[in-house]
Formats: C-alpha cells, sequence, structure tokens
C-alpha cells in the first residue's frame, strides 16, 4: 500500500482567459519509510503539490489516494480527519499559536482526536513529543520566547501529534541556520527510517544528502 | 474532549490583549448609553410622578360649557376624575399683612391661592386632605412677589417654623379690605410647581366661601382635578367627543425639562459610533490576525464546525467578560453621575437616578447579539482570507 498516490494530477489559476497552469499533469506515487525531497524553482509547482497531497487545496483535474483512499469519494470531515490523524504539516512560517505554550501548541491537533479520552494522556505524549525534539526544558514558553530552530521543533512535535504516517514539509528549514537546518533534516530522515512517509520541499543543496528520492518539478511538471 | 478544548480557547482569549480592548470599548459605550437612558427614564419617571402629578398640574377648567348641569354630570361619572367643582374664582390673588412688616421697602407681598379637591402631596412623604375650614398649605420657601407679579428678589422666607399658626390673608383689592386667618397646615417643595413660589392651596368649597365674600363674579368655569396625570389625555379625548375642550389652570410645559436631556442622549450616540468605528476596526485586525489561526485550524485537521466552536466559546466568553465589566462601568459611572448631574442640572437635583431595567436588559441582550456577530464575522472572513493564503 503507498502513503501518497496520485495520479495526473493538473491545477489551473486565474480566468478562463488567463490561465496559470500550476501543475500539468503529474503522475507519482509516494511509499512509506522513504524521504522524498521536491526542488525546483520558484513557481514550479511545489507547494502546490504539496497542499493538494495535503487535502488543503483542490485539483483541478486527476485522482489523489491516500492509503490507498480515493479522496475524491471523501467528505469534507473525512478530509479534514485525514489531515488531522494521517498527515502532519511542517512550515517554514512555523505557523504557532502565540497565545500558546509550546506544550499548549502541541496538543491541539489531538484535542479533536477521538482517540485520545483523557487530556492528561494528551498532555503526557506532548511533553514526550518536546522531549524528543530537545524542548523539555521551553514546554510552557510562549512562540515568542523560543528561537527560530526552536520553534520548527515545536511545529515538528506537533505534527507528530497524532502519530501520522505522512509528513508535509514545506521548506521547513527556509528560516533556520546551518545547525538548526542539519537537526531538521536529520530528524525527518529518522522518522523516515522509522517507517514514516516524508514529503519535503526544499531548496536546500545539503537536503539531498538526506533524500531518498528527489522529484524536480519545472513549470508543473516532472522532469 | 470538550473541557480541554474550552480550556484551551479561554487560554487564547485571556493571553489575547485585544479581546481586553474590545471588551472595554463594548462595555464603556454600552454602560455610557445605559446610564443615558437611566437617567432619562429617571427624570421621565420623576416627573410623571412627582413633579408633573402634582396637584397644579392635575386641575383643568371648561370655559362656559353649554349644558353645565349634564357636563358636571358627565364628569362625576369619570373614575379617572377626582373631584368636580362648579366655582368662580377659583385661584385668587391675596395679600400678607402678616409680612407686611418683613420688608424694609413699600413692596407688599402677596400669596394666590388655589382650590384643590383631592389631597395635596406636602413634605416628609405626606399627603394632607384640606378641610373645608381655613387651611392651607404653601411652599416651604416663599418667594413674595410685588401686587404687579414682580419677585421680590433675596426675600425668601422659610415657613417652617409658620406651620400649624395663622396666617393673616387680605384680598388684593384695596375696595373690599376683608383680612381672614388661614391656618398653615403643611408645606410643600417648591421644585414641583417650577418657578410660582407664591401659590399655596386651600380647599376649594373654603375658598370659594371667601372668595363670594370679596368678589361677586358669576360662575362661569367647571373644575375638575383629575386622580392622576397620567388620565390626561384619556379625559381630554372623552371630553373633546362630547364637544368640550379643556385647559390646565397652569398650564405644564413637559419638554424642556426632557429636552434638556437631549444633549446628552447625543453624547451617547456620538460616543457609540465613535466606538463602533473603533471596534470594527479592531476587528478587521484581528481578522487579519486570525488568519493564520484558520489556516492552522484548518491544516491541523479542524472541521469548520470544529472552528465554529471555538469562535462561539470565544464569543461566550466576549459577551461574559464584557458585561462583567458593563456592571462595573455601571457602577462607577452611576457613582458620577450622581455627583455631576445634581451640579450641571440643576431642575434634576432631586431625581433618584435608576438603573432602567429594560434598558439593561436589552443591552445584555445585544452584547451577546453582538459577540456572535463578530466572532461569526470574524470566522466568515478568516476563512475566506485563508482560502487565498493556503
Amino acid at each position: 500500500m503507498s502513503a501518497i498516490k496520485i495520479k495526473n494530477i493538473s491545477k489551473e489559476y486565474g480566468t478562463k482567459n488567463k490561465k496559470v497552469h500550476a501543475l500539468d499533469n503529474i503522475t507519482k506515487e509516494f511509499q512509506y519509510g522513504k524521504f522524498y525531497l521536491i526542488t525546483g524553482h520558484s513557481g514550479s509547482g511545489k507547494t502546490t503539490l504539496l497542499k493538494i497531497m495535503g487535502l488543503v487545496d483542490n485539483e483541478t483535474k486527476g485522482e489523489i489516494f491516500i492509503k490507498d483512499k480515493d479522496v475524491a469519494k471523501l467528505s469534507v470531515k473525512e478530509k479534514a480527519e485525514i489531515r488531522n490523524k494521517e498527515i502532519g504539516f511542517i512550515f517554514q512560517e512555523f505557523y504557532l499559536d502565540k497565545y500558546l505554550t509550546a506544550l499548549e501548541n502541541v496538543t491541539i491537533p489531538m484535542l479533536i482526536n477521538k482517540k485520545y479520552k483523557d487530556y492528561s494522556e494528551i498532555k503526557k505524549r506532548s511533553t514526550d513529543l518536546l522531549k524528543q525534539v530537545g524542548l523539555e526544558s521551553r514546554i510552557k514558553h510562549f512562540p515568542k520566547e523560543l528561537s527560530g530552530g526552536e520553534q520548527e521543533r515545536v511545529a515538528i512535535a506537533r505534527a507528530l501529534a497524532n502519530n501520522p504516517d505522512i509528513i508535509l514539509a514545506d521548506e521547513p528549514t527556509g528560516n533556520l541556520d546551518i545547525a538548526n537546518e542539519e537537526y531538521v533534516f536529520e530528524y525527518l530522515k529518522k522518522l523516515s527510517e522509522e517507517g514514516k512517509c516524508i514529503i519535503m520541499v526544499s531548496h536546500s543543496k545539503d537536503a539531498l544528502k538526506y533524500a531518498d528520492e528527489v522529484i524536480e518539478l519545472k513549470e508543473g511538471k516532472l522532469l | 474532549m470538550i473541557i480541554p478544548r474550552i480550556k484551551i480557547v479561554l487560554k487564547k482569549f485571556f493571553r489575547n490583549k485585544l479581546n481586553y480592548i474590545i471588551c472595554l470599548l463594548i462595555a464603556f459605550c454600552f454602560s455610557f448609553s445605559i446610564m443615558i437612558s437611566s437617567l432619562t427614564y429617571s427624570a421621565k419617571e420623576y416627573y410623571e410622578n412627582d413633579i408633573f402629578n402634582f396637584v397644579s398640574y392635575r386641575i383643568f377648567s371648561i370655559s362656559n360649557p353649554q349644558n353645565k348641569e349634564s357636563l358636571i354630570k358627565t364628569l362625576n361619572n369619570m373614575p379617572e376624575i377626582e373631584s368636580v367643582f362648579d366655582s368662580y374664582g377659583y385661584m385668587s390673588p391675596w395679600e400678607l399683612p402678616s409680612f407686611y412688616n418683613y420688608f424694609s421697602d413699600t413692596k407688599t407681598p402677596s400669596i394666590w391661592l388655589l382650590g384643590i379637591g383631592g389631597s395635596i402631596d406636602a413634605n416628609n412623604n405626606q399627603k394632607i386632605n384640606l378641610t373645608n375650614k381655613l387651611e392651607m398649605v404653601c411652599p416651604s420657601m416663599y418667594i413674595p412677589y410685588t401686587q404687579n407679579g414682580v419677585p421680590i428678589k433675596d426675600k425668601e422666607i422659610d415657613l417652617t417654623s409658620y406651620v400649624g399658626k395663622t396666617l393673616t390673608i387680605k384680598y388684593i383689592d384695596s375696595n373690599n379690605p376683608k383680612e381672614y386667618e388661614v391656618k398653615l397646615v403643611g408645606l410643600y417643595d417648591n421644585d414641583k410647581i417650577g418657578k410660582n413660589y407664591d401659590m399655596c392651596y386651600m380647599n376649594y368649597q373654603a375658598l370659594e366661601k371667601i372668595n363670594k365674600e370679596v368678589l361677586n363674579l358669576p360662575k362661569t368655569n367647571i373644575y375638575y382635578e383629575l386622580k392622576n396625570i397620567i388620565y390626561e389625555e384619556s379625559v381630554t379625548n372623552k371630553l373633546q367627543n362630547i364637544g368640550y375642550y379643556p385647559d390646565p389652570v397652569i398650564f405644564l410645559n413637559r419638554m424642556p425639562a426632557i429636552d434638556s436631556l437631549n444633549m446628552l442622549v447625543y453624547i451617547s450616540y456620538g460616543i457609540f459610533g465613535v466606538v463602533a468605528i473603533i471596534i470594527l476596526a479592531l476587528v478587521y485586525y484581528k481578522i487579519l490576525k486570525d488568519k493564520e489561526n484558520n489556516m492552522l485550524n484548518k491544516l491541523l485537521g479542524y472541521s469548520n464546525k470544529n472552528s465554529l466552536f471555538n469562535y462561539v466559546i470565544d464569543a461566550l466568553l466576549l459577551f461574559i467578560f464584557s458585561i462583567i465589566l458593563l456592571f462595573v462601568f455601571v457602577f462607577l459611572l452611576l457613582k458620577i453621575f450622581k455627583v455631576i448631574i445634581p451640579k450641571y442640572y440643576t431642575s434634576f437635583k432631586n431625581i433618584p437616578l435608576l438603573i432602567s431595567y429594560s434598558s439593561l436588559i436589552k443591552t445584555i441582550c445585544l452584547i451577546f447579539i453582538l459577540s456572535l456577530l463578530l466572532n461569526i464575522i470574524i470566522f466568515i472572513f478568516g476563512q475566506k482570507r485563508e482560502k487565498h493564503n493556503v
């Protein structure tokens, strides 16, 4: 079973007269236990592809299967459930809630997961995740009290909150220094070795050495 | 997992200073409008129940009625009417020889005697029923007027010490110099009859008797006294339907008293408008700030229902917090108004400032709707913006 399978995916933006082809007829299968790196110039469609695979944007044409489930047949609620349980997102801008502590930020995806019956269970898992990313001493800190690298680690811990099998990372190291970049790549690599499917968009050349497969996009097409 | 979710929304709410500002603004502008409507309400209550209901304003006359007997019968059958008098010299001017020596100059102090049928609201919440003997109720602070109706300034006489004693009155007409000894049985608050500080009240039968001796006028008018001023319009309408047009014995211009509050009402509208614009600006700012939050919620798997739940909880917090602040502001403004109003609005110095509960309940409902609406707007616009940004 593949983690994500996309078939003939196309995405167009704009009006009838002025169309922009962000993605053009892309077919690809993503497996568990592998680290995929998507590269390409700005505007090549990397982020659009990631959003479509993450079910936050809709394709114009084509099919998507997540864990062999045809996404087109899923309701809005079911798609939201997949985003919550099966996919973890990591971003360049971290997108942490500035009014919540590191620990509280990590708990957010778990609060709507019916798997958890007790808040203490959620709290314990959040603490464990923050420990795993080396932030045990920062759990009560707010995002503004954390460095960029630390915020990215909180975002990683949050992405792993519901133990998803797929991690989608969009330029996760874009705002980080070399040491923190290395930490993030290594951590994602470790996760792929544990059996998760990691799909990362990055411009970093250092990312190449961690990737199992590099996917290059040019003007919305796979090279 | 409802409680932890509510706790998270609660923490976010109280850690966001913007919410405090919005709550403070909502509470301030609504508390101010509550106070203005309470003041208007109190003033209206005070004027309707206390000032306007004073006996002088409850007496009406019908001049030269065509069928006197039939009119008297009709009036006597109306439950809203306290008493009916077919009288002449109902209100007449009298000199006060008792106070002749009070003035060093040659000016002669006088009073107007007004006949009444029912009771009079005297000081200390007393209701005095005047009998048909020679007794009267006068203002606490008597300001004498000359015979020409010019007030003798700086000559205010406190009549408190004269209660229970008799005062000599003499009809103004010098050709008939008959004097009467009238017992002062009580006093009333001057403010109740505007600037007429020389009006005393006597039972209409007693007044008619002495008027008859000093005046010899034909009985031309019918007077009636309402039980309460609230019946004025209904009784007037009934009489007009049968062709009679009553006039008040003492004309009461009610509007200036209430109208003087209009300035405050306009100020409250102004504050409301300015605050509404500020709140809208803050809400727009919050929409921009929440755009990330909306996107994040969606990425983390929150359905629209889940996100809306958070916004509804947020709205409830906004409502509860605003209401708490509203009560604090109302309490403080009540204290401030009680100091300021008597200073700058002397005509309202005796008004017991009452909170208008109907306005309070309406405001609470309005804040509830506003809180929900603000959060729904933030939710909807946040969703729209998010589509462009994701």
